[in-house]
């Protein structure tokens, strides 16, 4: 929000150049986001935090920098300027209108002024307002802005001669929610069809405005306007908050009411707006109306009890009754000793942020400055912080496939292709969906890197979402070969290797995954659960230009679930061991895995290692030809040629008996 | 030993320059994102936080109310929210109990709401992970960042607690002996956190005008910090006048675009290697 050092300085009792008084605001209230000169005077743009409504206004701001510079002995006390005191001084006056309140109001007063002559503003006036960026449009609507800049209260002025007279001449408003489907045109024309979630202003033939939010063109004040009515109120901030939200309609107005600012600024607001239009532009004031019983909204709030002590824990500084009681003084809020080192503290009726002694800890802790606050290291700590085994098997993992030459790339989580997971309120059609695997990105970045490299390698660790009714999200690894030399059979050999060697760093056995036929890409298992996927995409295809990419993509969790890293000490051979081979062709997709495992039965515990080093696939027949090394070793003996040969015919021949395969 | 080593075992005709045709071998490189939070993780380690990690979809109820988020408040606004649904169960999200509406996590934190509902503190808890914001693309700022949060709750951890421990953070992962770290905090809202504060450190360009990061005001904004607000421990089921602590959050895209000064975060998702080969 926008706000001007002149205007400013009219509530200050201390001189100060605007450099320093945004680091004034910077270190105990607010970011000032720049400061711009114009117009003799600098514009701050203050990021007003959103629990602080209070401060939407520039009597907000002079407060809190005078509370500053109160605590830091700069000031006496709190600048003693009318508007700051927040006193109402209005008196009812009885009149012609009357107001009826249904719902989603906490406050609401009005004034009738009669016999004014609408003319351009004073120079004061046109002076602030653009300075801060606003176009001057009339005395009236200018002096009505400059109130709600000033203090905080937004009003609406509407032309009494345009609201529908009712019986004995007499004015009806309303305030209520929006019947279904009824319309009101706001300033400016624009039509907005509104349901009973939304709040208007109403006269006795419909709505004349967007409570809370804008005004309607009916009943606006034009140069004509004699007699005017000014409405200040108080709404319901969540219901503000949530028309101007699916209107996708906001002002000044309905960004102050969706912070919940206090009701009691409805009466000050009235009661200024109302003294400068009479004084500015003059006319004879008809009517005040507000309810009695309303001026306890700017009575100090409900007490909160604060122990020295727990603002000195939170803090980590000792704090004394001296120190919090100036805080509580230049905030205005009252104080009360109830015992040693408690307190009731009464924050003033606009701090609706302070609720709990945390709130007050945080003022008591701002002011005193945290720069102040000394660095003390914790007390040791009595539990020992559990490593995290993801995280040293991600690092594990992606450590081995750098050094296998992949570089690592981040891709996004939002795709355009559809998948099970839509958003709702997307930025684009090509971030839509969520991603259900990696690949799919790691193909993209082949093609982004395809003409500037021949050969590379990549992975991604990230997340991906799939189910139906309810959402799975896994951790995933993905890593693509991408060669425009390779051929595709070599590149799939080169990735398979990869994994190899992977699952043997990481504590897996060959033979406890196994690859399998699943679609055009292969499943990846151990101990016959899927972990994973392993597949190729060749030339031409998914616009891949001059070159080919095999892949695979892991499953995390699965993965960890299976390492086997402990080990344990094993002697190393004493005997020395026999090699054999065996050349075989096999038929009808008799598969590797039950020819190793005939192997195994059979050898026992004499074959040490199973070795498939040649596979040649017919092109035009099922027959396949397989070469094995078989490694044999007793542990406790030499064993002899002719041992060997036993057991080697005996592999071979029962190879033959169960498989129906032929030994070359 | 090393004169028994034979020496002239070199060719006779050796060519000292053949030794520079030599095979290389080929490392790939970590991406920046990586590098950074490995290097945060592992300061965090020594200092006896744990790194625990959560899910990117979350519930409304984890990633907003639990961390007393008010509703229908200008307070969410500051989170731009992807909301998410199955494409199966379309235009059905109105029916869902609004707890239960998926949304990507714009922040770290549902992690504290989780991790406390299942533990006793005293703990210290660091979670990295990738967070999402519905905004507008530009050279700081996309669709999806990652942040690093921090929680440390035991009976009495306060401000003081929070300086001495980030100090330290800060310094390890950017100080060496001609720059020594320097802090500042200023005050600011998070719901989550009461009082709550944000943390600026020390500029490196020792306060040139033309700093491109600092734009001459010789500080960085780091992160947003404070003490754990008591309703959202109660809202995890823990006793508040027992346990106090802090919590901070960083965004780690800026962090690493400061330290390695690359221009635009867009860069680091682009999967251009001819950008992560620098690192």
């Amino acid at each position: 929000m926008l706000f001007s050092y002149n205007w400013l300085k009219q509530y200050l009792k201390y001189k100060t150049k605007p450099q320093e008084l945004a680091d004034i605001l910077n270190t105990y209230l607010f970011e000032v986001e720049n400061i711009e000169e114009k117009n003799n005077d600098y514009i701050f743009n203050i990021n007003i935090l959103p629990n602080r409504a209070d401060c939407l206004s520039h009597q907000g701001i002079a407060r809190e920098i005078n509370a500053i510079l109160g605590f830091q002995n700069k000031i006496e006390k709190v600048a003693p300027i009318k508007e700051l005191k927040n006193e109402f001084t209005l008196k009812t006056k009885s009149g012609e209108i009357e107001i009826e309140i249904e719902k989603g109001v906490k406050c609401v007063s009005f004034a009738l002024i009669s016999k004014i002559k609408i003319g351009e503003s004073p120079k004061w006036l046109k002076y602030y307002l653009e300075s801060l960026g606003q176009k001057s449009i009339n005395s009236l609507v200018d002096l009505s802005n400059f109130v709600m800049l000033d203090s905080g209260q937004p009003l609406h002025i509407f032309d009494f001669d345009k609201l529908k007279k009712g019986e004995s001449n007499k004015v009806k408003l309303f305030i209520r929610e929006a019947k279904d489907k009824e319309k009101v045109k706001i300033l400016g024309g624009k039509e907005y069809e509104l349901n009973k979630d939304d709040l208007v202003i109403a006269d006795l033939e419909g709505p004349i405005d967007i409570a809370g939010i804008k005004g309607g063109e009916k009943s606006s004040v034009s140069n004509g306007t004699n007699n005017i009515l000014i409405t200040s109120a108080n709404f319901d901030a969540k219901r503000i908050y949530n028309t101007s939200k699916k209107l996708n309609l906001s002002s000044d107005a309905s960004i102050i009411f969706s912070h919940n600012i206090s009701a009691g600024f409805s009466l000050l607001g009235l009661e200024q707006l109302v003294n400068l239009i009479l004084k500015e532009v003059g006319g004879e004031l008809e009517q005040v109306f507000f309810e009695e019983k309303n001026k306890d909204l700017l009575k100090h709030r409900e007490h909160i009890i604060v122990r020295l002590n727990k603002i000195s824990s939170i803090l980590g500084k000792e704090i004394n009754e001296e120190i919090f009681n100036k805080a509580m003084y230049y905030l205005n809020i009252k104080t009360k000793k109830e015992k040693n080192d408690v307190f009731k503290a009464n924050p003033p009726f606009y701090r609706e942020d302070l609720n709990i002694e945390e709130d007050i800890i945080e003022e008591v802790g701002r002011l005193y400055g945290y720069n102040n606050i000394p660095l003390v290291a914790p007390k040791i700590f009595s539990k020992r912080a559990e490593l995290n085994e993801n995280l040293e098997w991600r690092s594990f993992i992606s450590r081995f496939l750098l050094n296998q030459g992949f570089d690592e790339v981040y891709n996004y989580s939002l795709i355009e292709q559809s998948a099970s997971y839509e958003i709702i309120n997307p930025l684009s059609g090509k971030r839509r969906f969520l991603r259900e695997d990696l690949i799919k990105g790691l193909i993209g970045n082949v093609i982004f890197n395809q003409s500037y490299f021949d050969e590379f390698r990549i992975f991604e660790f990230g997340h991906i979402f799939k189910g139906e009714s309810v959402l799975i999200e896994e951790e995933k690894i993905g890593a693509l070969i991408f060669s425009k030399k390779g051929k595709i059979t070599d590149l799939l050999l080169e990735i398979r290797g990869v994994l190899d060697g992977l699952f043997e760093a990481m504590g897996f056995d060959n033979e406890d995954y196994m690859v399998s036929n699943k679609d055009d890409i292969l499943a990846i298992k151990v101990n016959e659960q899927e972990i994973g996927f392993l597949g190729v995409v060749s030339n031409g295809n998914n616009g891949l230009k001059n070159g080919n990419v095999s892949f695979f993509e892991i499953d995390i969790a699965m993965l960890i679930k299976y390492i086997d890293y402990e080990r344990e000490f094993e002697e190393p051979p004493k005997f020395p061991a026999i090699d054999r081979d065996i050349s075989l062709f096999t038929y009808h997709g008799v598969r590797i895995t039950n020819i190793l495992s005939v192997i195994q039965e059979i050898g026992g515990n004499l074959v040490e290692d199973v070795d498939l080093f040649d596979v040649y696939q017919s092109p035009d027949s099922d027959k396949k030809s397989l070469a094995f090394h078989i490694i044999y070793r007793d542990k406790n003996k030499t064993l002899t040629d002719k041992e060997v040969n036993v057991l080697h015919s005996k592999i071979e021949k029962e190879l033959k008996n169960r498989l129906k395969i032929e030994v070359r | 030993m090393m004169k028994k080593i034979k020496k002239n075992s070199l060719p006779k005709d050796f060519d000292i320059d053949s030794v520079l045709k030599n095979k290389k071998i080929k490392t790939g490189s970590f991406h920046p994102l990586t590098q950074l939070m490995n290097k945060a993780l592992s300061i965090f380690e020594r200092l006896n936080f744990e790194v625990v990690e959560g899910s990117e979809a979350e519930t409304e109820y984890y990633n907003f109310d639990a961390l007393n988020f008010p509703a229908s408040h200008p307070a969410r606004d500051a989170q731009d929210t992807f909301w998410l649904q199955s494409i199966k169960q379309s235009a059905n999200h109105k029916l869902q109990n609004k707890k239960e509406k998926l949304l990507l996590r714009t922040h770290t934190s549902p992690m504290q709401v989780k991790y406390m509902e299942s533990h006793e503190p005293p703990f210290n808890i660091v979670v990295p992970g990738k967070c999402f914001r519905n905004e507008r693309t530009d050279a700081s700022h996309d669709m999806q960042f990652y942040q690093l949060e921090g929680l440390m709750i035991d009976k009495d951890i306060s401000i003081a607690n929070f300086k001495k421990v980030i100090l330290e953070f800060f310094n390890s992962l950017f100080g060496n002996k001609s720059n020594n770290i320097k802090i500042r905090m200023r005050p600011s809202y998070f719901p989550f956190v009461e009082p709550g504060f944000e943390v600026d450190i020390n500029c490196f360009c020792n306060k040139k005008n033309n700093c491109s990061v600092c734009k001459g005001e010789g500080w960085i904004e780091m992160m947003g910090a404070g003490i754990v607000h008591p309703q959202v421990l109660k809202n995890v089921g823990l006793v508040a006048s027992e346990w106090q602590g802090f919590a901070f959050g960083m965004g780690l895209d800026r962090i690493a675009m400061i330290k390695y000064k690359i221009p635009d975060i867009r860069l680091l998702y682009s999967g251009d290697l001819r950008v992560i080969r620098q690192f």
